[in-house]
């Protein structure tokens, strides 16, 4: 069946092709749809700044409220600006909570005995041995990255609890400075501008997005397809774990338990920003954008007083809205 | 077995099938494209061969009489009662039962397990599948054309040729009227395609009539008793399987070529210097003792039916797969890739024969396919700043006519033909000293086709090496120098532009 199967994506392209030349330049129902959908995400945030600053304006647009906004936003950002390079890739890790809960808690420690710089330092290091790790056993040894990343997830997490003994480290000096203003905004800016070089100014952000898009493809274009696959995770790891010192500082102490949850917290501000999880496609502030949405849902929804249980089945609607809008489903199969 | 085990009404002429008037289209393509008067009649008892090249519509013909493909006009007939199944599943109630070119087991599956498929108990008691006796009745069936396998066996553990066997004797079991076999012989080895012509046999004296697809004559010579030549989709004609060789080959090719598609001249260009060479290359069950040189500016076209361990050759001299013996070498030194990035920074380029899954990233820009193979060269310490990016995309959008909005488009919106310029434009931006080129023109129209042509004579003129892996004889004729043809991976013949070769000569070459 072989030539069955060949001949229709083959000859589906001759009928397009005499349309496109007919009129060349007429743009298409789907062309329109896919430059429409790639400024929702951006449309839905302003719409709901727009919507809060009706209902409660007074409240929702002060200098306060949005100084913490950005706070608030910042760890899960940071987060997943990382994340965003193993989706692009066409992978996930659920591991980045984790991560950065053991980061943040080898940075306390290490910089009660040593200072702050190598605490901030170490915890970077812990951040990008662990994505190291999962790159490698995912792109090297071929687990798929959902269970590499979740093993990890239960791994750092227990690790944490193992190197603190059970014990809340309290973050102090330049380390907890790197939680409040103006550390925070530094540490979003830094991450947010590497980030975005890495993705838009290296050839290493151009080869996640081609294996992305099609791996074999990228394979028989010369790219370097297993250690662009590490890099990523290792990239989503080093993020992870500066979210991490950034969130001990901010709560002024490492605990056991921090960042729990945040790996969801990161893929769904990935999600809204507009990056499909199937990969090829996306960027960092399309994330910065998903994080934004996020907090600043939550914060509307805190000022008009509706009550925490109804703000999750919200959150949760909203995601789900969010991607079955803005997914183009004309291209997959089959959805997993 | 006697005759009244198969479903077949006993007593009754009618033959097993009759078939009238099919057609099949895909867009842009007339898969089968029979007249409305054609008919093919399949006979109860016989063995009944379709033969063509490839790309005739041989399969498409047994996947429509099996329920995997609607037609698109015709109608057919089952033992004198109208048919028309609209699934697989339909079909096998029918008494039709298929056995695919591709894998049709699933892995994970027991082999008695896979018997159950879709198919309701092979062994049952008010409606529960009785286990031990599913197993038995399975083993009874394996027993009669694989005796060496286990219905406990998980199909994933089988290797090829058994798993073939497997989904024969699953076939088989359900008593069929009719029989479809599509090309098994590719992944068959000698002893096993003796058990599958002694199953047939049987069947066959047990009145089952049975349609089997097969690439090489001396397979039809040896177990069909009719063969009809199919040729683009049509049907040629139905004769004796014993007919001779010449005249089967004759009735397969034959059609006229436009000329004007390809190269004018008839001289042959023996090119200039060394650019590959190729010294007793071998990769087990693929390909065997290759030896050729390309020369610069020189077309080598390799022919071969699919299978025939053209397409690893290519990949082999791309890097993608590692040949177990002989030797490759480059204008002047050996070449023993590790992989394709080796190849690529060696000067050989591949476009591979399926373009939508290997050739370009449907979702990414052109602008970013085109310049995927040379990002590195143009970057400094991986710092990528991309300033003549689209300098160079437009430049090869414009030389090769790549129709679309821009360079920031995505291939995704383009025809067969555009993206297979993409594909080739993203291998001159750094021009190539080899150029292997696999089925560059498949499934696009003549006038893509036709710039395509172009395109290859002028890289062979500005000195490429090119190497041209078709499945079309007159792409092959009318382009190349010279021609290899491979048969099983060996081999058989070279022929010579200037000594004018006919299609009819090649094929007899391939099958």
């Amino acid at each position: 069946m072989t030539k069955m199967m060949e001949s229709s994506p083959q000859d589906r392209g001759t009928a397009t092709d005499e349309d496109t030349l007919r009129q060349p330049s007429a743009p298409t129902g789907p062309r329109r749809l896919t430059g429409m959908s790639r400024a929702l995400p951006l449309a839905g945030l302003v719409g709901l700044i727009i919507v809060y600053t009706i209902a409660a304006g007074d409240r929702f647009m002060t200098v306060n409220n949005w100084a913490n906004l950005v706070q608030q936003a910042s760890v899960v950002a940071i987060i997943g600006f990382g994340l965003t390079f193993v989706v692009i890739a066409g992978s996930i890790d659920l591991s980045v909570g984790s991560v950065a809960a053991f980061s943040g808690m080898v940075a306390a420690m290490t910089a009660g005995d040593h200072g702050s710089f190598t605490g901030i330092v170490t915890g970077l290091a812990v951040g990008a041995a662990c994505g190291l790790v999962n790159g490698v056993l995912c792109s090297i040894f071929k687990v798929p990255s959902f269970i590499v990343t979740l093993g990890m997830l239960s791994v750092a997490r227990g690790l944490t609890i193992v190197v603190s003994d059970s014990r809340s480290e309290p973050v102090s000096g330049a380390l907890a400075g790197m939680g409040v203003a103006p550390g925070i905004y530094i540490a979003l800016g830094c991450a947010f501008v590497v980030a975005f070089v890495l993705m838009n100014g290296t050839t290493f952000g151009r080869y996640t997005r081609s294996i992305g898009g099609e791996e074999r493809v990228s394979a028989l274009s010369g790219v370097p397809v297993r250690l662009v696959k590490v890099a990523a995770f290792v990239v989503s790891g080093l993020l992870a774990g500066l979210g991490g010192v950034v969130l001990g500082g901010q709560l002024g102490i490492a605990t056991a338990q921090a960042a729990t949850g945040f790996e969801l917290s990161a893929i769904a501000a990935v999600v809204l920003g507009g990056t499909p999880l199937t990969g090829g496609i996306g960027n960092v502030w399309n994330t910065a954008i998903g994080a934004f949405i996020i907090v600043v849902l939550n914060n509307g929804l805190v000022i008009l007083g509706v009550a925490p249980e109804i703000q999750q089945v919200i959150q949760g609607a909203i995601l789900v809205l969010a991607v079955f809008v803005a997914l183009d489903r004309s291209k997959i199969g089959i959805i997993k | 077995m006697t005759a009244n085990t198969s479903r077949q009404v006993p007593g009754t002429d009618d033959p097993a099938m009759v078939l009238r008037g099919l057609r099949r289209y895909y867009p842009g393509t007339k898969a089968l494209d029979w007249h409305d008067d054609t008919s093919l009649t399949i006979e109860r008892g016989r063995v009944h061969g379709l033969l063509g090249e490839n790309g005739a519509g041989k399969s498409t013909l047994l996947g429509v009489i099996a329920g995997l493909s609607p037609l698109s006009a015709g109608s057919m007939e089952l033992l004198g009662q109208p048919y028309a199944p609209d699934s697989v599943v339909r079909a096998r109630r029918s008494g039709v039962e298929i056995v695919l070119q591709e894998p049709g087991l699933v892995p994970s599956l027991t082999v008695a397990e896979n018997f159950l498929l879709g198919r309701g108990p092979v062994a049952s008691r008010a409606g529960i599948v009785l286990p031990g006796r599913t197993v038995r009745a399975v083993g009874d069936a394996l027993q009669e054309i694989a005796p060496h396998i286990s219905p406990r066996t998980r199909a994933g553990s089988l290797c090829l040729e058994d798993r073939k066997l497997v989904e024969l004797a699953r076939a088989m079991h359900f008593k069929p009227s009719v029989l479809l076999v599509d090309e098994m012989s590719a992944c068959l080895g000698h002893t096993r395609l003796e058990l599958l012509f002694n199953a047939l046999r049987r069947l066959r004296d047990d009145g089952v009539a049975i349609v089997y697809i097969s690439h090489y004559l001396e397979e039809i010579h040896r177990v069909c008793d009719t063969v009809t030549v199919l040729k683009d989709g049509r049907l040629v004609e139905t004769l004796p399987a014993r007919t001779d060789t010449n005249t089967l080959t004759r009735l397969m090719v034959g059609r006229d070529i436009a000329a004007t598609l390809y190269r004018t001249d008839r001289t042959e260009n023996a090119g200039g210097e060394r650019a590959l060479a190729v010294d007793g290359l071998t990769l087990a069950n693929s390909y065997r003792d290759i030896s050729f040189t390309l020369r610069a500016g020189e077309i080598l076209g390799i022919g071969g039916l699919v299978g025939c361990g053209s397409q690893e050759l290519a990949r082999t001299l791309f890097g993608d797969l590692r040949a177990d013996a002989g030797s490759i070498a480059l204008a002047d030194a050996p070449f023993a890739p590790a992989g394709p990035r080796e190849a690529i920074r060696r000067g050989v380029a591949y476009v591979p024969p399926d373009r939508d899954r290997e050739g370009v990233i449907l979702r990414l820009s052109i602008l970013q396919n085109i310049l995927l193979p040379t990002l590195r060269q143009r970057s400094r310490l991986g710092l990528y700043p991309g300033r003549s990016d689209t300098g160079i995309s437009t430049r090869m959008i414009n030389d090769l006519v790549i129709r679309c909005r821009g360079a920031s488009d995505v291939p995704f919106h383009l025809s067969g033909g555009n993206r297979q310029k993409i594909v080739i434009a993203k291998w001159l931006v750094d021009p190539p000293k080899v150029l292997i080129l696999h089925n560059p023109t498949r499934g696009i129209d003549v006038g893509a086709k036709s710039e395509i042509y172009t395109l290859i004579q002028r890289l062979a003129q500005a000195g490429t090496a090119i190497l041209l892996l078709s499945d079309e004889l007159p792409e092959l004729l009318g382009m190349s120098d010279r021609i290899l043809v491979l048969r099983r991976g060996a081999m058989t013949y070279e022929a010579h532009r200037e000594d004018q070769p006919t299609e009819e000569l090649l094929v007899s070459r391939m099958i």
